[in-house]
């Protein structure tokens, strides 16, 4: 079932900010169904995850150095072959471009029950492979950041399009009315910025929240003016009152106008946000144990560990989707080794027990079950170097990801690319794919899951997209 | 694979068996052994009859007889018999080109070379004659669309009769009452003259007024108050801003581009012009003819060419990715976007549809598409590099300042020549390093101290002038038939113009598109004007009159207006003028109890919520801090990125930089227009980030602090005066007894900081509901 939403609708409901069913209980009134644009809504069928969790590694992580096993680049390791390079035949047609094939860097082992092939570049995530289910075929748009980054998020490379997240909330709504449905943790200012967590043409409320900015420390990850910082909370207690009493004066001009008692609402919902989310953004409030396990205290780790912990709490108060950045604002963001792969090792410290521990943790607190949790970047890279250095190009053509819980399974392996890790020859997923599958996941029907705009209805996948059966529970 | 289709399978079997043989038995033999399997398996789940009827046909192709392949999908043919490698279906297979088929999996090079014998065979198969064509996809034709009203020319009809005859103040009036006569309704009373005053200032110039200006329209007792104060507020340079803001939502107006947030210093030079532009009342269709085709314009001056050249500026602030690699794909993303834009700004078209395929909804076929987009496709947007970049050009100069920069460039270029020359040591003894370093330091400063030419954001003409193909699926990869340049068949009334060899065509566009027989332009503009005055247009849908958007409320009215804009030379002033001097408009907001709730018929006005300008302004003007500097740039020309940029200036929010990355808090918040797309209708949403912003964020603490010490240093006023000039300033209104004396009450339990108790009690006066409302 399509959503199609009115405008006055949202001029009615909007009225209730992300807090609706709480302003309903305020107001002693139940909320009618189907009014409120964000009560948790029902979904096209029965989900396997109730929530997301997508951890970006802005930038690009070199699936051939992580998750991709190609014994082919070891032994040709050095040799010059003739490849279909992306950006170059996007720039001059050319086909068939002589690259020097580099091998690894880390060296590749299988790892537990399912014997899937890692390298060491994550060890401690690797102690999770099980869980797993990875995706080595997909493939997707966009040779540059800019562009890939924004097909990543919001399935097109360049058109003002509404991000995953914000699909998302508008097709399933919030479980947490004191919260916004849709945060993203530490989103980088670049390659489309807010753009990759905007609502465009979806209403104002189906927007997400940033909270912090990518490269920036975890302690900035806050919701905006959340607190005052020139009065005492007695002197704003008082001055609230004034502005109760004061508003109660003007709206007795217009006795039941709903439009009007939205705004006092929304005034009495940001107040009680300001007294309850510290609360729950205040990480001291976890035990040393539960802090060690994402890596907090440690240089390397502690602000990504952070960030980590800081999403599981988000998801455990009925967040809907929350995205975590790796990465930052500049124009080769964080993963993008082009000319340095080493430096990956850099990266993946930092991440790598944060990871291990969010897994860890969500499992122990029974949260993966109905969590999904996805991790990639927006494209991957070459299993040759770049300009014969040390550093391989970005490789639009062929990655992998890997997705772990709610409704995938786990500890498999689908699709792949050819013998050199270039290309998804295999049983390819498209990103178009992927943002089907995970919407299947969350019981959407990306083909249903339509909003009217511009004379015409959109959708996330645009006219594309297949549901990945082969890699559901 | 999807799960194979047991009705194709039957299907298919059907189709051979019944048919004739269309080929010698061994090739026939050949297509049943080999082809026909690998059809069914491979190819029937996306392109057969069964997928068209579960809606999952792609690319427009069938596999389920020989003519369909023949005849082939949106592509074209996919097998000419004898050639395999001009066959498109051999190519996809073969995984050598665009299309690779099928999608998941290169199939074994076995059975593409079996498809490549089974067409230089000829492609023997059954004859299917029962085959037919996909049905047409098309939507609406441009006949059938002649037939909707947004697409047949305005006609002026008389104003109708009316029985209260005493009531209406104008023909706007007539249009009104009838409506609400024929439903047995009655307006509204006449809105409160006070309250009148503080509408009439926020809608023409988007301040608000002050109490004395407030007192001395409600204490002018001549007949024609209400009219000196609306020309008085028309002729303000504040009208320009405020009205020139609206129409830079819906030119998407900004400043930086989102990719890597690149500032476009010169972005503002156009943001003047529209300002400029509405303060000297330019004739709305030169206004638009300016901005799509200024710069082939003739002009008279050197101004004029600069100012024409600054308008074009319009068609480049698409917030473009120039980082895309695929440079064919970019040229074409960025005539996709101007397009867009320029349909949704001037026609309230929604154009991208056809983009792919012909609209589903609207008259508007490819073909028309691409007749457009041949003409926007002749002109140049960007200059292409790895990151492409816009164009910037020098404007025109008078004569005298001319001289003054040639002057400076011939000097630069002197000694350019000879620093050139002594690194060379072509002038004979080369100077000694010192004497060179001597030189470059001058170099250096004269250009960093010498005149600077001043640049816009233009398009250029490309050197070679052409049509385009029709993109295939919008694929520039994919292009099919020629399509000669020209306008929208179905809003194309009078002779067919004639498109030169020799220009791109954009002048005959625009010339089209400010024509009076235009049936859109002129209805869509006035429509625009009612719904920026009056909070919702008489089409509500303000960017779409296709047929998915909303029909006219008062059809005869819309077009009333549209016909006498275009009689009275395009001015806007003189229609927002008729508009707001209605009786309509000075109605009150008060609503009661009525069979319109969405109040269509307007018995009474709109209440309407401040936009973010607004908002940000009149805190400005209550505080004291408002500055009305007019024009200009608003930003360092050094500043590169748009990252995490903070405007502090106390200057109006039109002149705040408009940067896609960095907007400020309040707009975020307060629904400012998305500045990549173009909006004639902003949201209004209510939401908690506003309550929030409104309680704690600094601007407003500090704003709030800046009034209470201007309060306070009113030392004729008593308390109960300063709290009635403190209700006067902020929500153009005195307080109420029982608002005075909670005013007191507050004011006196927090008597120990006087200052900090005043700027509490300002920061609630613009937190509360008559702040933000207008009635």
């Amino acid at each position: 079932v399509a959503h199609p939403i009115s405008r006055r609708e949202v001029l009615q409901s909007a009225a209730c900010g992300f807090g609706y069913l709480a302003l309903a209980g305020l107001t002693a009134q139940p909320a009618a169904a189907g009014v409120n644009p964000l009560a948790p809504r029902l979904p096209h069928f029965k989900p396997r995850a109730k929530r997301i969790i997508f951890l970006f590694m802005q930038g690009g992580v070199s699936h051939v150095d992580s998750y991709d096993y190609k014994p082919r680049l070891f032994k040709d390791d050095g040799k010059t072959i003739a490849f279909d390079d992306a950006r170059a035949i996007a720039n001059t047609g050319m086909r068939g471009s002589s690259k020097r094939v580099m091998k690894p860097l880390w060296p590749f082992a299988r790892h537990g029950q399912s014997g899937r092939w890692a390298s060491t570049l994550f060890p401690e995530t690797n102690k999770h492979l099980d869980d797993f289910c990875f995706i080595h075929s997909l493939h997707t748009e966009g040779i540059a950041h800019g562009p890939a980054t924004l097909f990543l998020h919001c399935g097109s490379t360049n058109f003002i399009r509404p991000s995953m997240g914000s699909w998302v909330l508008y097709g399933l709504g919030t479980e947490n009315a004191n919260l916004p449905g849709f945060i993203s943790i530490a989103p980088s200012a670049g390659n489309g910025g807010p753009r990759n967590y905007g609502n465009a043409f979806l209403p104002a409320m189906y927007q997400g929240t940033a909270l912090g900015r990518a490269g920036g420390p975890a302690a900035e990850a806050t919701i905006r003016n959340l607190t005052n910082p020139q009065l005492s909370s007695a002197e704003q207690r008082r001055q609230f009152d004034l502005l109760r009493e004061l508003n109660a004066e003007q709206i007795r001009q217009s006795p039941a106008d709903t439009e009007l008692e939205a705004v006092i609402n929304s005034y009495e919902l940001a107040w009680r946000m300001q007294g309850q989310a510290p609360n729950l953004l205040d990480l001291s409030k976890e035990s040393k144990a539960t802090q060690a396990l994402y890596g907090i205290g440690e240089s390397a780790t502690d602000n990504f560990g952070r960030q980590c912990l800081l999403a599981r709490r988000l998801c455990e108060a009925g967040v809907r989707y929350v995205q975590v950045t790796y990465g930052d604002s500049t124009a080769n963001p964080a993963w993008d080794q082009h000319s340095n792969m080493p430096r990956h090792a850099v990266h993946a410290r930092a991440v790598d027990k944060p990871i291990a521990g969010l897994l860890a943790d969500l499992k122990q607190r029974g949260l993966l079950e109905d969590t999904l949790v996805w991790w990639g970047g927006e494209f991957g890279r070459t299993p040759y170097a770049e300009n014969n250095g040390t550093g391989r190009d970005h490789n639009p053509g062929g990655f992998t990801v890997w997705l772990a819980g709610g409704g995938v399974r786990a500890g498999s392996a689908h699709g792949s690319t050819d013998e050199f890790g270039h290309q998804a020859v295999e049983n390819k997923v498209h990103m178009h794919d992927l943002h089907a599958t995970i919407l299947h996941l969350l019981g959407l029907d990306h083909e249903k899951l339509t909003y009217n705009w511009s004379g015409r209805p959109f959708r996330l996948t645009d006219v594309h997209g297949q549901v990945v059966r082969e890699i559901l529970a | 694979m999807a799960p194979r289709s047991i009705p194709v399978l039957f299907a298919l079997l059907v189709l051979v068996n019944g048919l004739q043989a269309g080929g010698d038995s061994r090739g026939i033999d050949f297509f049943e052994k080999k082809i026909r399997p690998v059809l069914v398996e491979h190819c029937s789940s996306c392109h057969s009859k069964d997928a068209q009827a579960k809606k999952k046909l792609r690319g427009g192709l069938l596999v389920d007889s020989r003519a369909a392949l023949l005849k082939g999908g949106d592509s074209g043919p996919a097998v000419v018999p004898g050639k395999a490698q001009e066959s498109l279906l051999i190519k996809a297979l073969q995984y050598s080109d665009e299309i690779r088929m099928p999608p998941k999996k290169r199939l074994p090079d076995s059975v593409v070379a079996d498809f490549v014998t089974w067409v230089n065979l000829g492609a023997p198969a059954p004859e299917d004659s029962t085959a037919k064509g996909p049905a047409s996809s098309a939507g609406m034709s441009v006949e059938e669309g002649r037939k909707f009203w947004a697409y047949q020319l305005p006609r002026k009809a008389p104003p109708p009769v009316v029985q209260n005859t005493a009531w209406p103040g104008n023909d706007v009036d007539r249009f009104i009452l009838a409506q609400l006569e024929a439903r047995g309704l009655r307006p509204a009373p006449d809105a409160d003259r006070a309250v009148l005053a503080r509408r009439l200032y926020y809608d023409l110039i988007g301040l608000p007024p002050t109490p004395e200006e407030v007192d001395a329209f409600v204490q002018d007792s001549s007949a024609d108050a209400y009219e000196k104060l609306v020309d008085r507020l028309l002729a303000s340079p504040a009208y320009g801003e405020r009205w020139g803001r609206h129409w830079l939502d819906v030119a998407r107006y900004a400043e930086s581009l989102t990719l890597r947030g690149f500032v476009m210093k010169e972005a503002w030079r156009y943001r003047d012009y529209v300002i400029d532009s509405f303060n000297a009342d330019v004739p709305f269709d030169r206004f638009i003819q300016e901005q799509v085709a200024g710069d082939l314009l003739p002009a008279a001056t050197p101004a004029q060419r600069g100012r024409q050249l600054i308008a074009t500026t319009f068609l480049v602030l698409g917030n473009t990715n120039l980082e895309e690699q695929d440079k064919k794909q970019l040229r074409m993303d960025v005539v996709d976007e101007q397009l867009e834009t320029i349909c949704r700004a001037f026609l309230a078209q929604t154009i991208g549809c056809a983009c792919c395929h012909d609209h589903k909804f609207d008259p508007i076929p490819t073909r028309d598409y691409y007749a457009l987009a041949g003409i926007l496709r002749n002109a140049r947007t960007l200059e292409h590099a790895n990151v492409s970049r816009w164009l910037e050009v020098p404007l025109p100069v008078g004569p005298e300042r001319e001289a003054v920069l040639k002057k400076h460039e011939e000097a630069v270029a002197a000694l350019q020549m000879r620093i050139k020359a002594g690194r060379s040591g072509s002038a004979g003894a080369s100077p000694s390093p010192a004497a060179l370093k001597k030189l470059e330091d001058e170099l250096k400063k004269l250009e960093a101290s010498g005149p600077k030419r001043p640049m816009t954001m233009t398009v250029l003409e490309e050197k070679e002038i052409a049509d385009t193909q029709v993109h295939i699926r919008g694929s520039v990869h994919n292009l099919g038939e020629k399509v000669p340049r020209g306008f929208l068949q179905v809003a194309t009334y009078g002779s067919k113009r004639a498109m030169p060899a020799n220009e791109s065509g954009r002048r005959q566009f625009a010339a089209w598109l400010a024509a009076a027989d235009n049936p859109l332009t002129a209805r869509v503009v006035v429509n625009r004007a009612w719904h920026w005055l009056c909070g919702a247009g008489l089409v509500r849908t303000t960017d779409n009159f296709g047929t998915t958007g909303e029909q006219p409320s008062h059809p005869e009215l819309l077009d009333y207006l549209a016909v006498q804009f275009v009689e009275e030379g395009w001015s806007m002033k003189k229609l927002v003028r008729q508009i707001v001097l209605s009786h309509t408009y000075r109605l009150s907001t008060a609503a009661s109890p009525s069979p319109d709730p969405e109040n269509r018929l307007y018995a009474r006005m709109n209440r309407r919520r401040l936009d973010a300008e607004c908002i940000r302004d009149t805190v400005l003007a209550v505080s004291g801090q408002l500055i009305l500097d007019r024009g200009g740039p608003t930003f360092k020309a050094d500043l590169a990125a748009d990252y995490g940029f903070r405007y502090s200036e106390p200057r109006r929010s039109v002149y705040a930089p408009v940067f896609r990355n960095a907007l400020p808090q309040l707009f975020e918040v307060f629904d400012f227009a998305d500045p990549s797309v173009t909006t004639g209708r902003r949201n209004v949403s209510t939401v908690a980030p506003q309550a929030l912003f409104l309680m704690n964020h600094p601007f407003i603490l500090e704003q709030a602090r800046f009034a209470a010490g201007r309060i306070l240093a009113r030392k004729d006023l008593d308390e109960a005066g300063r709290i009635d000039r403190a209700y006067r300033l902020a929500l153009g209104r005195p307080p109420s007894a029982a608002e005075q004396r909670l005013a007191q009450s507050f004011l006196k339990s927090q008597s120990a900081d006087s200052l900090k108790a005043w700027a509490m009690f300002y920061q609630a006066l613009f937190g509360s509901l008559d702040f933000r409302y207008v009635n």
